[in-house]
């Protein structure tokens, strides 16, 4: 076991993630230092990138992006440069199907935690408005036009994988 | 519906709102919620764009956004909210169940809170924007995931008939 005073910068940036229950990855969670550039990880393509501008008096964001791999692989985790935002969680919007609480079935959308989503090999995956999207809980200040951040992504292959992700009105 | 806006064009009131367009304009209404990340901001952004490219006649659409999370979304929350989006807006904070149900039930909307396991607010709603004329009839209902482009196409159709009321 590391002794917990030789926590370096690199660490300290996954701080929150910890929190957050990063515990699957179990022992692996130092490999973020040394991970390749995305370009040479296994496989995967991330292209459009982006954030919405957040609105005032709002702590949430949402990113979004099209993900492709040449193999099947599975984003598992993502994390955000605590600088962004505390804590990143990968969230799908769905129809509520069934009234086991007092909704009329009329087609209510609610959002909710998802473990992981699946990328086919060769199939692009869209992180779109009203489907999927990399959820920025609690930012440390409102996203504007033209920022730009880090995404840390983890796929089951591929490993992790940084993407860069803009700050816009509307989708590129 | 209570009117809590108390900044933009629209800060002097009386306290009521009536979902009505006034006379020469169109009203678009929306349940939603500030905490809302991902299908509220989306339509929002989409109608500014589409006012944006009326040029303009964008001058003749206001919106009306009823938050569905009345707790969290203060009126001061929700005017900050909306004025990111225009300074055309109305917030409207109902002050009972009973009321934001009533307003829901005018335009079949629906919405629903609950705590989740994790012990986070889950909202739930339908996401339906609905384009009301001066008659207080809905005339266009746009789901989620109507675009900028569709929405401007419907509202410069709309706006040519309204315009006449003028």
């Amino acid at each position: 076991m590391n002794p917990k005073k030789t926590l370096t910068v690199a660490s300290m940036i996954l701080a929150s993630s910890l929190a957050l229950g990063l515990t699957a990855c179990g022992d692996d969670t130092d490999t973020v230092a040394s991970a390749p550039p995305a370009s040479e990880t296994a496989g995967v393509e991330i292209v459009g990138a982006w954030a919405r501008t957040s609105p005032m008096e709002v702590t949430l964001g949402a990113a979004y992006m099209t993900i492709t791999s040449v193999v099947d692989d599975e984003l598992t985790d993502v994390r955000v440069d605590p600088s962004i935002a505390a804590t990143a969680e990968i969230h799908e919007m769905v129809m509520a199907m069934s009234s086991d609480t007092t909704m009329m079935g009329s087609g209510e959308m609610v959002m909710q935690e998802v473990e992981s989503i699946a990328i086919p090999a060769g199939e692009a995956v869209e992180l779109k408005p009203g489907g999927y999207h990399v959820m920025l809980i609690d930012l440390v200040a409102p996203l504007e036009i033209g920022q730009e951040f880090d995404v840390v992504l983890t796929f089951a292959n591929a490993g992790e994988v940084t993407v860069t992700v803009v700050v816009a009105d509307e989708a590129p | 519906m209570t009117d809590a806006t108390d900044r933009g064009r629209y800060a002097e009131h009386d306290g009521d709102f009536a979902m009505i367009a006034p006379s020469g304009r169109l009203l678009v209404v929306y349940f939603g919620y500030t905490n809302c990340p991902d299908l509220c901001p989306t339509t929002l952004a989409y109608l500014r764009a589409a006012t944006r490219e009326l040029g303009d006649d964008g001058a003749l659409v206001d919106l009306a956004m009823v938050t569905v999370d009345p707790d969290r979304d203060t009126p001061d929350v929700l005017n900050g909210y909306l004025a990111s989006f225009t300074d055309r807006f109305h917030a409207l904070h109902p002050s009972s169940i009973d009321e934001l149900e009533e307003a829901e039930n005018a335009f079949l909307a629906s919405s629903s809170i609950s705590i989740g396991d994790d012990g986070n607010v889950e909202v739930g709603h339908s996401a339906t924007a609905y384009v009301v004329d001066s008659r207080g009839d809905v005339v266009v209902e746009w789901p989620f995931g109507v675009d900028k482009d569709l929405m401007a196409r419907d509202l410069r159709v709309l706006l040519e008939r309204t315009k006449q009321e003028r």
